[in-house]
């Protein structure tokens, strides 16, 4: 049977147009009994694919196609595992040569050839060209080059026919070259797409990369689609001339193995210090010794549970990986990079002796199992967050340590969704950039290129859009057609993977944009190749924590690390919802469960970052885990095994584990059964595979003597569950960081706004929200100030000075060169810090506008005026301007200074957008945040302000209710717009940055008020009403 | 082959191809024939969406 052995996936990046499962189901339907893979530079779809077509019973050849010196395509194929190691350095090299042009050496050629087979290429090969060109001289000696580095036996004379020009005679000369130099034929179809359908995205895609639009020409813009996933007969018949082609394609499919070596452990062995025999000895020896220093007291308990821990961990080979994460972690603590470990990790006991994470699993009883078990042999994954501005140095420490071929960062594809797919196939037919800026607007950024169609139907923000109209179906038909497709590599945030062996022998590296060594597999495949991931991840509020404990330390009398989890003033603060630049508590919903939920210890912080997700509102959690928690509704368990394990949540379903723990109390679901449990709830793509695992829970839950309708109520609840839930290990890493950085918000408020205003961008709200939360904590925002600020915001303890650091097209030199002057002597004048400073016109400008000389010359437009003349007379300038400036203009309006200011500077130090409509709002009879909190629950109001974040979570109901925030001068107030108000008024609440809004005071039971809209108009047009 | 009502023998093909044209306009697939008849190269255009020929070109 005839096998497909030149073939482009998705992984050739805008050059194949069909996914590898797409092509395997097809090889499946002809019957085809083996496949090759070979992506341009790329062996992205290796793991992917190997598995797949094991599991079709189809034989996976693993397999690339190069460029190589002079641009010429070659196709090799992997006979075996040196074969896929060789493909692996070429691409190596071939990347570190030229990150955007890869090309393989001849030379290279040579030294990585065993275990490869050479088809001489398609129609950009050396071969075809010179045929094309009616050079067979030429296209023999290319030929014998390959046979003098790969030997005869392995070159095969690669034959397509595509009906293009001159096809048939290029066939004929190959047949005369294949009896000449002994060399046999094989027939491929260059395969770039599955059906001929596929042709038309195809172009459009080769567009996007070449940069074209569809009516232009270009040298790869395929003349015709006949470069598709033909059938066997159809291959036949373009074959007929030429069986013994068809019949080679056979012959090469039986000589190729399977060449991809998966499930091994590539991770490197740890490097013992002196002292210690074994790395299990060293493993237990910290672990034993981080328990002291965590329990004091080693318990019967703690041991057996250290012990279990150890063992499974020895069992699964993974001891090494505990030490490398311990070794990170501790020189992080050496150098005081603040980290914390998150994830599942911090079900680990191990993990919080050995220091990695600050979560006590032991006391809070969290199953070792959600982490690592036995029947799963699952490899870890430990993330860590680590302070954000020394993430890189962590980076290049692993680097340092482990050797630079050793260590790399994982990929991650960049796939498009619907803006994407939107602009660049919009791009190639042609549009314009007017055009394609008009047909993407206020399409949601989530949205996946095959959501287009039911958005613009459902938001009203899109009721009127463009892309309704009908020329633009064809351009919607293909967009849907690039879901999941991905586009371009990119790089993990935080991923990185370390090996024993050089990386090249299971993955190519190639360079990133940055320079950062990258893999080609991305996260959910590289563990295939034996690799085990490290998260090392940025985390800007660590950075944000580490500024204030240092300068708070200076001070003297405080210490992060040492913050009391019982201050009664923290939790006063998180009750009314007070909580604007809290890690994980300051969105809308979040400051509302606050105030309802009325936290008053460490546990209910852990259940409050659990709530907030998708996973408890739609499982409808939140109301009677508040209720339970007051004492307000009873609590009950439908089954008495479920009692101790929901009794910490109120009888609540919170976490993922308690779902494999109801699963294995309920079900007797073995750890295996319960981990396909979670994993399935996690990712509930599938209702069908839901519905399979419910079929199997309830039967094997009467089995184990609990009545069908039990069983079934229970199973409802996980069903509920489903989408995303937070796993109490998780929870409670979060839940740590989230309490200290209330605590620092309460008690050093400007000098945490500060350190958050130096870190952005970061948390839920823009810096101007900051600034108004930090006025309303009655802290003063000093403005830029040419002479006093700094590079950094800076803080004492009733004020926060803006940084220089905060203007538009500011950089670091310039600021130096500001630091550097101004300590010999302040700046006197405009005309002083030009001639004294380099930097470019537009900074000054934006220094100006933004308010930096106002103490030396309030009159912004005047300096604006004066500067050309200045920095015509700098130092080293050949010319300058003659005349004298003007005379003084009047400056610019205060609504000009403010939109100029908050232009350049993204907020503003003392006047707020409202301040310029209040006069008019107050005789209006409009409210403003500071009034909302004295007034009764269905008073009806109206109010106005910026708009902040308005988003669409998903609800309980289904329905859509959209959230937002409008902040006026004196603080914040939040909005919910319900879906009926949305419909009406879905357009004018996305398209205007000021909206006034008419609508009633809602408390829900708690301490903060909110309104609900009736009415939602643009600012401007307040007075209609 | 015919041409103006005369009958001509197909000697052979000097090359064929298939062109996908402009399909975001709508243009059919074409299949190009270059054939020799008679001492002379003729271009054969076949649209097999309509199954029509026509005679495109006479090289001469």
């Amino acid at each position: 049977m005839f096998a497909h052995l030149h073939v482009h996936s998705v992984y050739s990046f805008l050059d194949g147009a069909a996914s590898v499962g797409a092509y395997l189901q097809k090889a499946a339907e002809f019957g085809m009994t083996a496949m090759a893979l070979t992506d341009h530079n790329c062996l992205s779809g290796a793991v992917e694919f190997h598995k797949t077509a094991l599991e079709l019973g189809i034989k996976p050849i693993q397999g690339v196609e190069i460029t190589l010196e002079g641009g010429y395509h070659l196709t090799l194929l992997a006979q075996n595992n040196a074969g896929y190691q060789n493909i692996c350095q070429l691409l190596t090299a071939a990347f570190q040569a030229d990150r955007k042009q890869p090309v393989v050496t001849w030379e290279k050629l040579a030294a990585y050839h065993q275990g490869l087979l050479a088809l001489t290429g398609c129609r950009r090969s050396a071969l075809w060209r010179a045929l094309l060109c009616n050079q067979y001289q030429a296209a023999l000696k290319h030929l014998q080059r390959l046979i003098s580095i790969f030997g005869r036996e392995n070159v095969y004379l690669e034959m397509i026919n595509t009906f293009l020009p001159k096809t048939g005679s290029v066939l004929k000369a190959i047949a005369q070259l294949s009896e000449h130099a002994k060399v046999p034929m094989v027939a491929t179809n260059n395969v770039h797409y599955l059906e001929k359908t596929g042709f038309a995205l195809h172009d459009l895609l080769v567009c996007t990369r070449t940069q074209t639009r569809l009516a232009d020409i270009h040298p790869e813009r395929p003349l015709n689609g006949e470069n598709y996933f033909a059938p066997p007969e159809e291959m036949a018949f373009r074959f007929q001339q030429y069986p013994q082609a068809l019949a080679a394609a056979e012959e090469i499919a039986e000589r190729c193995e399977v060449s991809l070596p998966l499930g091994r452990n590539l991770f490197p062995r740890f490097q013992i210090p002196a002292g210690f025999s074994s790395a299990k000895q060293l493993l237990h020896h910290l672990v034993w010794q981080g328990a002291q220093e965590r329990y004091g007291n080693i318990t019967p308990e703690i041991r057996e549970r250290l012990e279990h821990e150890l063992s499974i961990i020895e069992q699964l080979d993974v001891i090494d990986y505990f030490l490398v994460v311990w070794d990170i972690v501790a020189y992080a603590r050496r150098h005081r990079i603040r980290h914390a470990g998150r994830g599942s990790a911090a079900d680990s006991a191990v993990a919080y002796c050995l220091g990695i994470t600050n979560v006590d699993s032991i006391g809070r009883n969290l199953l070792f199992e959600r982490f690592l078990s036995l029947e799963q042999a699952r490899k870890p994954d430990i993330d860590v967050d680590f302070d954000a501005a020394k993430r890189d140095q962590i980076a290049e420490y692993v680097y340092q340590k482990y050797g630079k071929g050793h260590v790399a960062s994982v990929c991650t594809f960049v796939t498009y969704h619907a803006r994407s797919a939107l602009r660049d196939l919009a791009k190639a037919f042609g549009f314009s950039e007017e055009e394609i800026k008009r047909l993407n607007r206020h399409i949601p950024h989530y949205v996946p290129a095959d959501g287009i169609r039911k958005v613009l139907a459902v938001l009203p923000e899109l009721k009127n859009h463009p892309l309704k109209q009908k020329q633009y179906t064809a351009l919607l038909d293909l967009c849907e057609q690039l879901t999941n497709v991905p586009r371009h590599m990119g790089t993990h945030l935080g991923g990185m993977v370390v090996s024993g062996p050089l990386l090249t022998t299971v993955t190519p590296l190639q360079p990133s944009a940055k320079g950062v060594l990258i893999t080609q597999f991305d996260k959910d495949t590289i563990e295939n190749l034996g690799l085990i991931k490290l998260d090392l991840l940025s985390l800007r509020t660590l950075s944000a924590v580490h500024a204030v404990d240092t300068a708070l330390q200076a001070k003297g009398g405080f210490s992060y690390d040492q913050i009391p989890l019982d201050d009664p003033a923290t939790y006063k603060l998180l009750n009314h919802g007070d909580t604007v630049g809290v890690f994980q508590l300051e969105s809308p919903a979040q400051r509302s469960l606050q105030s309802r939920l009325l936290a008053d210890n460490i546990e209910d912080i852990v259940a409050s970052v659990a709530l907030i997700r998708p996973g408890p509102i739609k499982g409808d959690m939140v109301e009677p885990f508040i209720a339970r928690r007051h004492g307000l509704e009873p609590i009950s368990y439908i089954h008495p095994k479920l009692e101790p394990i929901l009794k910490g949540t109120y009888g609540v379903v919170l976490y993922q584990e308690q779902v494999i723990e109801i699963a294995t109390e309920i079900a007797g679901f073995t750890p295996g059964e319960a981990d396909h449990l979670r994993r399935v709830m996690s990712k509930y793509r599938s209702q069908k595979e839901m519905d399979q695992i419910g079929e199997l829970f309830i039967a094997k839950a009467t089995a184990n003597g609990i009545s069908r309708e039990v069983a079934e109520t229970i199973f409802s609840y996980i069903v509920g569950y489903a989408g995303y839930g937070f796993c109490e290990a998780h929870a409670a890493a979060f839940a740590d960081t989230a309490y200290k950085t209330a605590y620092l918000l309460k008690h050093y408020p400007a000098q945490f706004y500060a350190a958050i205003l130096n870190n952005q961008p970061m948390g839920f709200y823009p810096p101007n929200t900051i600034c108004v939360e930090a006025r309303r904590r009655g802290i003063t925002i000093l403005p830029l100030d040419i002479n006093q600020s700094e590079a950094d915001f800076t803080a004492d303890d009733t004020s926060i000075r803006i940084g220089l650091k905060q203007v538009k097209s500011m950089e670091a030199r310039f600021m130096e060169e500001i630091l550097s002057q101004r300590r010999s002597r302040p700046f006197a004048s405009l005309a002083d810090f030009v001639y004294r400073t380099s930097l470019s016109k537009d900074v000054i400008e934006n220094l100006i506008l933004a308010g930096a000389f106002d103490r030396l010359n309030p009159n912004r437009r005047s300096l604006i005026w004066q500067l050309p003349h200045y920095l015509s007379r700098r130092q080293g300038s050949l010319f300058f301007l003659e005349e004298e400036p003007a005379q003084p203009v009047s400056d610019f309006t205060p609504w000009q200074r403010w939109l100029n200011e908050f232009r350049v500077l993204g907020l503003s130090a003392t006047t707020h957008v409202m301040d310029f409509f209040r006069l008019r709002l107050q005789k209006q009879r409009f409210v403003t945040s500071r009034d909302i909190a004295g007034l009764a629950e269905g008073a009806k109001i109206k109010i106005a302000g910026l708009v902040i974040r308005p988003h669409r979570p998903p609800t309980r109901s289904g329905k859509i209710v959209v959230f937002l925030t409008l902040e006026d001068e004196f603080g914040l107030i939040d909005v919910t717009v319900f879906e009926n108000i949305y419909h009406r008024y879905g357009e004018k609440l996305f398209k205007n940055p000021l909206l006034s809004i008419e609508g009633t005071v809602a408390r829900r039971g708690g301490n903060e008020a909110g309104i609900v809209a009736n009415r939602i108009q643009p600012l401007t047009q307040a007075q209609a009403w | 082959m015919f041409v103006y009502h005369k009958p001509y023998q197909i000697e052979s093909i000097k090359d064929r191809w298939r062109e996908a044209g402009q399909w975001w306009l709508g243009e059919q697939e074409l299949h190009v024939y270059q054939v020799i008849a008679a001492g002379t190269l003729f271009e054969l255009h076949y649209y097999p969406a309509q199954s029509r020929w026509i005679l495109h070109k006479i090289h001469d």
